[in-house]
């Protein structure tokens, strides 16, 4: 939305999965419990996504007050901008490291992985029909709230003439400020997700997922909320298509072929506006 | 919170304490500053005998390859403005060649040198070659995930070891009596040469086409497009350099320590080479030296120091860590120092001049403003006929005097490039641009609509019309920033249709923008040789070899400029950044540097914008002047005043189409065109 590579935002997405192992622990539950059923799970998970998307947003918003404000004030070039992202990611991933070690953390299985039902020959586990219900609703939400409320408003105008937006009488600071919020609530919410699926937590583990996210953005269309939901999709199913055609070790590989190869033919997107086409 | 902000305004005094040896450095005199490196080159060279192995050891890896790296990585993000963040992959390939070419197929490793550099070079071209259209920060997530690639197939491909990497890579042979072998001395020395050619090359290349070049296209890459640079084969070349060293680098690094594996060439290698060139200084090659030097050098010290455990162990209390050594904390260190860097310093410890200037300060009122209308005009194009710009500006009233006119001296001549055979020179009737049949769609808006004229060859021919007439959308068909629907557009009997801007630059069309797009941190005199580079040949070979043809035209081209600028009033700005240039010098230097291309036809869009009318005057009289000197001038103008003072020849536009044409008072007469601009009687509010 910002026009701006937010580097820190897999640390963003790391200090969410923290979070939720953190919040799981604060809630008594132990890596030996069994999972829970029902009622329980819902109010555990909901909790706990709570807790690490509060951290989320918070941290985002405290990187984006250390890092980035400073630099918008002064007009910075987005080189400098870039380069800050990648300083606060790099200090974010160490002091973890340093903290809780550079070993996997695992993770509870609050979940009872358990086969709904077959497919088309795919296997639907609960887990992961959770984390895809779960993002659609969050996409939904964050679609309905940029189209209809006046931040959500804000935003779009900041985002297409920051300048213009700013003497309508938008605050600009609160917005961006807003939209890292925003950004930082995802990750978290998408931490506990990758908790409860993958169930482990490690330093670094943000890294591929955040360039992975930024690939579907970016195949999707840049400032485009329906955009990156189909760019994740897509570079999901073409990851793991390719994947089985090349061999596991390949997806990454992969992956980062089709970002060059979709900016290569469509600098702008599947979805996203014809930016760079009227300049000059 | 307050404390915060007090400690913060410390940290930057305690910073800038390196303020003075840099102004004091800007100062010097070629001959202080080659005094000063040939003594630091003598420290170099005398001290490290002196030392321990260990210490030797350390000067090579990692401050001698970083320094190494840190050079050709700056030619990339220093010169050029490219964030490449996979910067490791080059490293690796010029290693990994090394490595197979030794153990697989025997080779010797000084036979496998220029194959290390030349496959990093293969390499940046092929990174290069599809993704250098991106801009920013598309460009720098492509480059990581190309870092990332070359290292996953390092991991994953069985003639390249997998994760165990490769052992057994050859070390060079005897050369000048010295043994290699795992001794770090004499690679040291070798890494000391390749940095002293990396600086020769550096300097050489930045005093050269090539650097402005860069410096052009980092400053505006479309006006640099338009100014004739080749924007990408420039942009090419810098990926090629830099990949080529950072190739060299690798192939020091394999060969001495005989052994690599795809651990070697982690992610965060691109990032410490980058975190040495921005705490430097990016561009400033005695910033980048320093800048490695402290990155490489430091936690070393560290580690072998007392103040080494102690700042462990207050790291340790401060993010509740337990860590028992300090380089666990190395790269927490440099990602709060890019922080640091970029909140407090910008321009990193020793900048260069103009990167200081690009960095430092933020853009001034006017600079603002043109990017809010360049954005409100983005916005706009495609949706041409709504209503922008102001009305059509009422006659200037004639008056008498001059102003500060330019003044009347001996005319140099305008550059000029020998004319295609078919042209017959400046002869009456001879039509030097001609349109035909020009329509330009944007979806369904037609912003204009089969378009002929004809322009004689050394006429002034005004084009106006009403706002979103398509005056802007014709000029940047010509330049070619759009292909035209169709129609034709032939300069001096050949079409340009279809062919990039700087092609067109270079048949021989020049123009100036809307809102005045020069080159801000770069000089009156720098801006006009970006121009005058448009008719020049050399390129990265000449200006690294010093070849006579690069020297001629680097002379010549000089004093050119120099020239120019008095022909357009201002050479007593000539060494003064553009962008504190007054408005009127700088649409002035913008015409400067349009001339120079050495067109055959100078497009001017609204060159009397926001002028007074004593500038105004002054505008007219250079205009005629251009003309004067054998150009033909074609200028879009609201001020029709102006234009009907000034031009032989005036075309209307109205919702794209042309509506008159002819002496401008003839066309004032036109019913046509009153309607066009007052509206009918039916219309009028």
């Amino acid at each position: 939305m910002l026009r701006l590579i937010n580097f820190a935002h897999s640390e963003i997405f790391m200090i969410g999965i923290f979070a939720s192992l953190f919040a799981m622990d604060g809630l008594g539950i132990d890596v030996a419990d069994s999972p829970k059923k029902g009622l329980a799970l819902a109010a555990t998970l909901v909790a706990v996504m709570l807790a690490a998307m509060l951290a989320s947003g918070m941290a985002a918003v405290a990187v984006e007050r250390v890092a980035y404000r400073p630099l918008r004030r002064r007009g910075a070039p987005r080189l400098a901008a870039l380069i800050t992202a990648i300083g606060v990611s790099l200090f974010l991933q160490e002091l973890f490291a340093a903290r809780y070690g550079r070993e996997f953390l695992g993770f509870p299985r609050v979940l009872e992985k358990r086969r709904l039902f077959e497919f088309h020959g795919a296997d639907i586990r609960t887990d992961k029909v959770l984390v895809f219900g779960s993002a659609i609703v969050l996409m939904v939400c964050l679609d309905r709230f940029m189209a209809t409320s006046r931040l959500g408003r804000g935003v779009r105008a900041t985002a297409q003439d920051a300048e213009t937006a700013a003497l309508m009488g938008v605050d600009i600071d609160r917005v961006v400020m807003l939209t890292f919020f925003l950004g930082g609530l995802l990750a978290g919410a998408a931490g506990t997700l990758y908790g409860v699926f993958f169930e482990a937590a490690r330093y670094d583990i943000g890294f591929l997922p955040g360039v992975k996210a930024f690939t579907a953005a970016v195949l999707g269309g840049i400032g485009n909320i329906r955009g990156a939901l189909l760019g994740g999709l897509l570079l999901g199913l073409l990851e793991n298509w390719g994947a089985t055609v090349l061999g596991g070790e390949w997806k990454d590989v992969f992956a980062f072929s089709v970002l060059v190869l979709v900016l290569m033919f469509r600098p702008t997107g599947l979805l996203g506006e014809r930016l760079g086409r009227a300049r000059a | 919170m307050q404390r915060l902000r007090a400690r913060f305004a410390e940290v930057r005094r305690h910073v800038s304490v390196v303020d003075p040896v840099a102004r004091w450095w800007g100062r010097q005199r070629l001959r202080m500053k080659l005094t000063v490196a040939a003594a630091l080159a003598t420290v170099a060279i005398a001290v490290p005998p002196q030392l321990t192995r260990y210490w030797q050891s350390v000067l090579f890896f990692p401050v001698g390859v970083y320094m190494l790296l840190a050079l050709g990585l700056n030619i990339v993000v220093g010169a050029a403005g490219l964030l490449d963040l996979g910067y490791v992959a080059f490293y690796a390939v010029g290693a990994y060649t090394t490595a197979v070419l030794t153990t697989t197929h025997g080779w010797t490793a000084w036979q496998a040198l220029p194959f290390a550099v030349i496959f990093a070079m293969v390499a940046g071209v092929l990174l290069g070659a599809p993704t250098l259209r991106l801009r920013g920060d598309y460009l720098a997530i492509v480059t990581l995930g190309f870092g990332e690639i070359v290292r996953i197939v390092a991991q994953n491909s069985g003639s390249l070891g997998e994760a165990r990497g490769i052992t057994g890579i050859a070390h060079p042979g005897k050369l000048v009596g010295t043994d290699f072998e795992l001794l770090p001395l004499p690679y040291y020395y070798l890494t000391l040469v390749a940095i002293g050619l990396a600086i020769v090359l550096m300097l050489r290349l930045t005093r050269s086409r090539v650097g402005r070049s860069w410096s052009a296209i980092r400053e505006d890459e479309d006006a640099a497009e338009a100014m004739g640079v080749h924007t990408f084969t420039m942009k090419l070349w810098a990926f090629a350099m830099g990949a080529s060293t950072g190739g060299l680098a690798g192939w020091v690094y394999a060969s001495k320590v005989s052994f690599i594996n795809p651990d070697n060439f982690p992610f965060f290698f691109s990032v410490i080479i980058l975190a040495a060139v921005v705490l430097g200084g990016m561009g400033s090659i005695p910033g980048v030296l320093a800048g490695a030097f402290a990155i490489g050098f430091l936690p070393e010290y560290l580690r072998n120091a007392a103040a080494g455990a102690w700042l462990t162990d207050r790291l340790n209390t401060l993010t509740g860590g337990h860590v028992n050594n300090i380089t666990e904390y190395r790269v927490l260190l440099f990602g709060l120092a890019l922080v640091a860097m970029m909140v407090f310093r910008p321009q990193g410890l020793l900048p260069s001049r103009q990167r200081a200037a690009e960095l430092a300060e933020a853009p001034s009122p006017e600079q603002a403003m043109t990017v809010v209308t360049e954005a409100a005009e983005d916005a706009l194009v495609g949706t041409e006929g709504a209503g922008r710009e102001h009305g059509p500006a009422p006659p200037a009233p004639p008056g008498a005097g001059t102003g500060k006119a330019v003044t009347g001296r001996a005319e140099p001549a305008v550059p000029t490039r020998p004319r295609p055979a078919t042209s017959k020179g400046p002869t009456h009737g001879d039509i030097v641009l001609e349109l035909a049949d020009l329509t330009m769609g944007f979806g369904g808006v037609v912003a204009l609509h089969r378009v002929s004229i004809g322009i004689e060859r050394g006429g002034i021919f005004g084009i106006i019309g009403p706002n979103g007439a398509g005056k802007t959308t014709l000029f940047n068909c010509v330049t070619g920033v759009f292909r035209p629907t169709s129609g034709a557009i032939v300069l001096n009997g050949r079409s340009i249709v279809g062919r990039k801007p700087h092609r067109i630059t270079e048949a021989g069309i020049a123009r100036t923008f809307q809102n005045i797009r020069l080159f801000p941190n770069m000089t009156a005199v720098e801006n006009v040789l970006v121009g005058a580079d448009a008719r020049h040949r050399t390129s990265v070979p000449g200006a690294v070899l010093g070849l006579p043809r690069h020297r001629r035209e680097e002379r010549t081209g000089r004093a050119e400029a120099r020239r120019l600028l008095d022909y357009v009033g201002i050479v007593h700005r000539a060494d003064d950044l553009a962008r504190n240039l007054p408005y009127g010098d700088q649409r002035r230097l913008e015409i400067a540097r349009a001339v120079a291309t050495g067109p055959s036809v100078v497009l001017l869009d609204e060159p009397a914008a926001g002028m007074n009318p004593t500038e105004k005057r002054a505008l007219i009289e250079l205009i005629r002047k251009i003309r004067g000197s054998g150009l033909t001038v074609v200028l879009i103008e609201h001020d029709v005043g102006l234009v009907m003072g000034v031009c032989d020849r005036v075309a209307v536009l109205d919702f794209g189409e042309k509506i008159a044409e002819g002496p401008p008072a003839a066309v004032q007469q036109d019913a046509r065109v009153i309607e066009a601009y007052l509206g009918t009687t039916a219309d009028a509010p």
